[in-house]
């Protein structure tokens, strides 16, 4: 369990469909295995005024992560790129403390029995 | 992988409504009003006053939506109000709501805006 601040969640907005790939990207090349995506609707600020009623919003996924604070900065750069968070309508994401969690480190298992 | 500049906003927090299935899209419009630039909404399930009501809580949904909208530090309480408002969270098992602070956020900002703000910024300097 890691305390005080040591671990930030990192989390983010995508329109449907990215945020797998997204996952799969942290696992391979960050070494991240664990990130949780859930279905969601929404509307951006970029959404037209007259559209931004309900019945004009569209499909999304959350995609969050805990990741160590030291490389927080390097994680949430990695998927503001990857995610293509920096085109119009690409989504959002935030990054906030957490004061405790926990993490899931998979288990040495013996593959030779 | 090629260079590219993030936009970081700081002086950002997370306002987060739970409310009964179906009221999510009254909370958002009453948030757009404040001042809010989006939302994003999500179903869940949840427990809390409906189960102390007795036969009262029939009437309370047990289905519930999540609505998490980033704003402004400085919008934070118009927002917060128009949504308490809008939500009737004065009502028992209506819902509830609070405010996570962010350290920070990233999104597609315009180019004029960040034009617009690199001026207003040099000027002050």
């Amino acid at each position: 369990m890691t305390e005080n601040g040591e671990t930030k969640l990192i989390t983010c907005i995508l329109p449907k469909g990215i945020a797998r790939e997204v996952s799969e990207k942290l696992l391979k090349e960050k070494g991240i295995i664990t990130g949780n995506i859930n279905n969601a609707r929404g509307s951006g600020h970029i959404t037209a005024k007259k559209h931004q009623k309900a019945g004009y919003q569209s499909e999304k996924e959350m995609f969050r992560v805990v990741v160590d604070a030291d490389r927080a900065d390097e994680v949430f750069e990695f998927i503001y790129s990857h995610a293509e968070l920096h085109q119009p309508h690409g989504g959002i994401m935030f990054q906030n403390a957490l004061r405790k969690s926990t993490e899931y480190v998979l288990p040495d298992i013996d593959t030779e029995n | 992988m090629s260079k590219r500049e993030i936009t970081v906003l700081t002086d950002v927090a997370l306002i987060t409504c739970i409310v009964q299935r179906g009221i999510a899209d009254d909370v958002v419009v009453a948030a757009q009003q404040a001042g809010a630039q989006g939302a994003t909404i999500f179903f869940a399930r949840g427990s809390g006053v409906r189960e102390r009501l007795g036969i009262v809580g029939l009437a309370i949904e047990v289905e519930k939506e999540i609505i998490t909208i980033v704003v402004a530090t400085d919008q934070v309480d118009r927002v917060f109000e128009k949504i308490y408002l809008a939500g009737k969270l004065d009502t028992p098992g209506m819902g509830i709501m609070y405010v996570t602070p962010l350290e920070k956020a990233a999104t597609y900002v315009p180019p004029e805006i960040i034009e617009k703000l690199t001026d207003s910024n040099a000027s002050k300097q």
